[in-house]
C-alpha cells in the first residue's frame, strides 16, 4: 500500500485520538444527562466548552507553526512541546478551577443539611455520574428517576416553575396562574418544614413539660389515695387525698386548652369501648382466622391447628379478659388535629405517602441545585484525565505522521 | 543549544518525572498506612510507582539504544507511549482482575465500581465497621485492625460464622439483606412465606438417594410439623412456666428457642445473628454476645464461654475482606496516575528533543546520563 496513504491515515488516527476522543468520551459519558429537563444543560455546556478550547489550542498551534515552528527544527520542536503543555493545562484546569469554585459552596450547604443519609458529600458524589453501573447506582438515574416520583405524588408537570400563558389572574403564592415545577416545590417544602420542625420541637417541649407537671400531680394523687385506703377512718389522710384530687383537677382543667391546642380533639371513647373490646377478643380468638382444616402431624397424629392455638390462648391468654383489655383502652383518646399539634407538625417533618419528610424534601432540593452541574463536572473530569496522555501523545504522533506523509526528515 | 543548560533541563525534566510521582505515592502511603487497615497494600501507590518507574525506565533505555543503534527515527515516539502503555496497562488489569474478586471475598456487597467511584466512602465505611466491632469488643483504641488482639477476637467468630451463612440458603439471606424490614415484606407479600420459613424455621428433611436433604419445596404444615416439637416441649412448658414476657428482652429469649439455629466450632448462630438485627425485637442487639460452647462426646455441655461480640454477616465479611482492599489505596492515585501518564509522555519527548540537539555525532547514549 502506498506508504504516504498509510502515514495520512495515521496521522489523522492520532489526530482524533486527542480532543476529538476526548469530546467523544465526554458525550458518551454524560449521555444519560442529555435530554434530562432535571440535569439542565451542564453537560452540553462542557462538550461546546471543551470544542472551543480544542479550537482554541489549534489557532494557538496554527499560529505558533506559522510564525515560530518554520524558523527551524528545534522552534517547531518547542512549538510541539509548548501545544503539548498547554493541551494539558486547557485538559486539567477546568476541573481544577471547578472545584475550587464549587467546593466549597457545596461542602458548606452540605453541612447545613437536616438529614445527609441521602445525600453524598463532594468527594463522593463526582464519581457517581456514570449511568452504567453493575449495581445501578448512578447518582444520575437516581436524580431524574426522583424527580419523576415528586412530579407524580404533588401533580407537577414539570422540574422548572413556568406562569401560565393567557391566565384570567395571576397569584404565585395561590398557584393561581402559576405552575410549580419540582425544584420550586420542594425549595417551598423544605421551607415550609423546617418552620414545622421549629414549631414541633418548640411544641413538643411544652408537652413534655406539661405532662411532667401532669404526672407530678397525678402522683402526689395516687400517693394520697393510696395512704389514705390504708387507713380510711383517717380524716387527715382523706382531706389530703381530696385536696390532692381537687389539684390534680384543676390542673387539668386549667391546661385543658393547651392539651387540646399540643394533642389535637379530644374524644370520648367510652360509649364505644365495649364494642372495641368485642372486636378485639374475638379476632385474638377466632380460630376461623386460619385457614379452613389446617392440620399438622405429630407424632402420627392429626392435630388441628385451630384447637392447638385455642388451647395456647387458653394457656397463656387466661388474663385476656373482657376487664383487662378494657383496662388497656383509654377513655379519652387525643385525636392530633388540630392546628397547632404535635403530630400536625411532626407528620410535616415526616412526611407520608403523599408527602415528603423533610429530610427528602430537602435532600431534592440540594441535589437539583448542585448535582446535576457536579455530575457533570464529574464525567468531564473523569474523560479529561483518562484522556490526558493521549492527547499529549497525539499532538506528537500527529505532528510525527503528518512530516512523514510530506517524506521530510526528521531529527531525533 | 548550550549542553549545560540540556543537562540541566533533562535533570529537571527527571526530577519532575517519577521522583515527585515518588513523593506524592509516599504522602498517600502514609497517610493510608496511618488507619493501621491495609497492612503492607497501604504503600501500594508506592509500590507502583517503583514499579511503573523501573519498567518505564528499563523499556526507555531499551528502546532507545536498539532504536538508536539502527540509526531509526521517530525515537521520541516510542519513548513517549510506553509510560502511557504500562500506566493505562496497570490500571487494565486491576479493572479486569478485581472486579470478581472483590465480588466473592464480600459475598457481592461491595463492588469494584464501588471502590473506584468512591474509595473514601468505602474506606470509611470499613473504618466504621472497625471501630463498632472494637467498641462491641471493648477493645482499646490503640487497637487496629491488623493487630494481633483485634484478629484473636475477629478470625473465630467469623470462620464459625462463615460457616453457619453457607449453610443457610444463600439466596434467602441475600433476600433478607435486601429487605431491612422482613416482617412488613412477609406481610405485603413482597417476601416469599416459604423463603422466611426457610430462614427461621426448621425445615422438614427427606431421603433422596439414601441421603437426607433438605425439602426445599416443604408445604407450610410440614414446616408447622417439623417445628412443632419445639414449640411443644421448650416454648410452651417455660409460657406456662413463666408465662409470656412481652417485653422484648422476653420475646427475643422465646424467638431464640423456635429459630434455627446452625452450629460451628461450637458456636450456634440464628438468622437475626446473620442478619445483625433483630426485626421481631429491634431493640435488642441478636450478637452482642458470641457464646462458645464445648460439648463432651454425648454432646452433654460441659462448658460455656462468651468469646466476644459480632456483627452481622455482611458486616464481618466487609472486614474479612480488607486485606483484599489493597487496592484501595491504589485507587485513590488513579487520576494522578493518568495525569503523569500524560506528563511523562511529554517529558520523554521534551527529553529526546533535548538530548538530539545536544549530541551533534550520535553515538549510544544512555537515558539517564544526565
Amino acid at each position: 500500500m502506498n506508504k504516504t496513504l498509510i502515514y495520512k491515515g495515521l496521522k489523522i488516527l492520532f489526530f482524533l485520538a486527542g480532543f476529538p476522543l476526548l469530546i467523544l468520551m465526554m458525550i458518551i459519558t454524560m449521555a444519560p444527562m442529555f435530554d434530562q429537563e432535571i440535569m439542565g444543560s451542564h453537560a452540553a455546556n462542557w462538550v461546546i466548552g471543551f470544542c472551543a478550547i480544542w479550537v482554541g489550542v489549534l489557532i494557538v498551534r496554527f499560529v505558533l507553526d506559522k510564525f515560530v515552528g518554520k524558523k527551524s527544527e528545534t522552534c517547531h520542536k518547542i512549538v510541539l512541546v509548548a501545544v503539548a503543555a498547554l493541551s494539558v493545562l486547557c485538559v486539567l484546569l477546568p476541573s481544577a478551577i471547578y472545584d475550587g469554585v464549587t467546593e466549597k459552596k457545596y461542602n458548606a450547604a452540605y453541612d447545613a443539611l437536616y438529614d445527609k443519609s441521602d445525600v453524598k458529600s463532594y468527594d463522593s458524589i463526582t464519581g457517581w455520574h456514570r449511568d452504567f453501573t453493575t449495581g445501578y447506582k448512578s447518582e444520575v438515574y437516581y436524580l431524574i428517576s426522583d424527580n419523576y416520583d415528586i412530579q407524580k405524588m404533588y401533580g407537577l408537570s414539570h422540574t422548572y416553575s413556568e406562569w401560565f400563558k393567557n391566565a384570567d389572574s395571576y397569584d404565585k403564592e395561590h398557584g393561581i396562574g402559576y405552575k410549580y415545577g419540582t425544584i420550586e416545590k420542594t425549595q417551598v417544602l423544605t421551607k415550609e418544614k423546617l418552620e414545622a420542625l421549629e414549631k414541633y420541637n418548640a411544641a413538643k417541649a411544652e408537652l413534655d413539660a406539661l405532662e411532667a407537671e401532669i404526672a407530678a400531680y397525678e402522683a402526689a394523687y395516687t400517693q394520697a389515695k393510696e395512704a389514705y385506703l390504708q387507713d380510711t377512718s383517717n380524716a387527715q389522710l382523706e382531706t389530703a387525698m381530696n385536696e390532692a384530687k381537687a389539684s390534680y383537677e384543676a390542673f387539668l382543667a386549667e391546661k385543658d386548652e393547651d392539651l387540646v391546642r399540643l394533642k389535637g380533639a379530644r374524644v370520648d371513647v367510652t360509649a364505644y369501648k365495649a364494642e372495641l373490646v368485642n372486636i378485639l377478643l374475638t379476632a385474638v380468638k377466632d380460630p376461623n382466622l386460619l385457614p379452613d382444616g389446617l392440620k399438622v402431624n405429630i407424632a402420627g397424629l392429626d392435630l388441628d391447628i385451630g384447637s392447638i392455638l385455642n388451647q395456647v390462648l387458653g394457656l397463656v391468654g387466661e388474663n385476656i379478659t373482657p376487664e383487662t383489655v378494657s383496662a388497656l383502652i383509654p377513655d379519652v383518646i387525643y385525636t392530633g388535629l388540630g392546628d397547632e399539634t404535635v403530630s400536625k407538625y411532626q407528620k410535616a417533618v415526616e412526611g407520608s405517602d403523599s408527602d415528603l419528610s423533610l429530610a427528602q424534601a430537602q435532600s431534592f432540593a440540594f441535589k437539583a441545585e448542585y448535582y446535576p452541574s457536579v455530575l457533570a463536572a464529574g464525567a468531564m473530569r473523569y474523560a479529561c484525565y483518562i484522556s490526558v496522555a493521549l492527547i499529549v501523545f497525539s499532538v506528537f504522533a500527529t505532528d510525527y505522521f503528518a512530516r512523514k506523509e510530506k517524506g521530510e526528515e526528521i531529527n531525533e | 543549544m548550550n549542553k549545560k543548560l540540556s543537562i540541566a533541563l533533562n535533570v529537571m525534566l527527571y526530577a519532575a518525572g517519577f521522583p515527585v510521582l515518588f513523593v506524592i505515592s509516599l504522602v498517600y502511603s502514609i497517610k493510608w498506612n496511618g488507619y493501621g487497615m491495609y497492612g503492607a497494600s497501604a504503600f501500594a501507590p508506592l509500590i507502583a510507582v517503583i514499579i511503573i518507574g523501573a519498567l518505564t525506565v528499563g523499556l526507555q533505555v531499551l528502546v532507545y539504544n536498539v532504536e538508536k543503534k539502527k540509526n531509526r527515527k521517530g525515537i521520541a515516539l516510542k519513548l513517549a507511549i510506553i509510560p502511557v502503555a504500562i500506566i493505562v496497562g496497570l490500571f487494565g488489569i486491576l479493572d479486569i482482575a478485581m472486579p470478581p474478586l472483590l465480588k466473592d471475598a464480600t459475598s457481592n456487597t461491595i463492588l469494584y465500581e464501588d471502590v473506584v467511584n468512591d474509595y473514601e466512602g468505602v474506606h470509611q465505611k470499613l473504618l466504621e465497621r472497625i471501630e463498632l466491632f472494637k467498641q462491641k469488643n471493648g477493645l482499646t483504641e490503640d487497637v487496629t485492625y491488623q493487630s494481633e488482639e483485634f484478629q484473636a477476637k475477629f478470625k473465630p467468630i467469623f470462620e464459625s460464622m462463615d460457616k453457619a451463612y453457607k449453610a443457610f440458603d444463600p439466596l434467602a439471606i441475600e433476600m433478607a439483606l435486601d429487605s431491612p424490614d422482613m416482617v412488613s415484606s412477609i406481610l405485603n407479600g413482597n417476601f416469599p412465606v416459604s423463603v422466611a420459613a426457610a430462614l427461621l424455621l426448621k425445615m422438614p428433611t427427606q431421603t433422596v438417594d439414601g441421603k437426607e436433604v433438605v425439602k426445599h419445596d416443604a408445604t407450610l404444615e410440614e414446616i408447622l410439623a417439623a417445628n412443632m416439637n419445639v414449640l411443644l416441649t421448650k416454648v410452651l412448658p417455660e409460657i406456662m412456666e413463666n408465662g409470656l414476657d412481652t417485653s422484648t428482652e422476653g420475646l427475643n429469649n422465646l424467638l431464640n428457642q423456635v429459630l434455627v439455629t446452625k452450629e460451628f466450632d461450637g458456636i450456634s448462630w440464628n438468622i437475626f445473628n446473620i442478619l445483625g438485627s433483630n426485626m421481631i425485637a429491634p431493640d435488642v442487639d441478636p450478637n452482642a454476645q458470641i457464646v462458645k460452647v464445648e460439648k463432651n462426646k454425648y454432646g452433654d455441655v460441659i462448658s460455656e464461654e462468651v468469646i466476644g461480640a459480632a456483627l452481622g454477616y455482611q458486616d464481618m465479611a466487609w472486614l474479612n475482606g480488607i486485606p483484599l482492599m489493597f487496592f484501595i489505596p491504589l485507587i485513590s492515585m488513579r487520576e494522578i496516575f493518568y495525569i503523569y501518564a500524560g506528563l511523562l509522555a511529554l517529558i520523554a519527548v521534551v527529553q529526546c528533543y533535548l538530548r538530539s540537539a545536544r549530541n551533534k555525532q550520535p553515538e549510544s547514549i544512555d537515558i539517564i546520563e544526565a
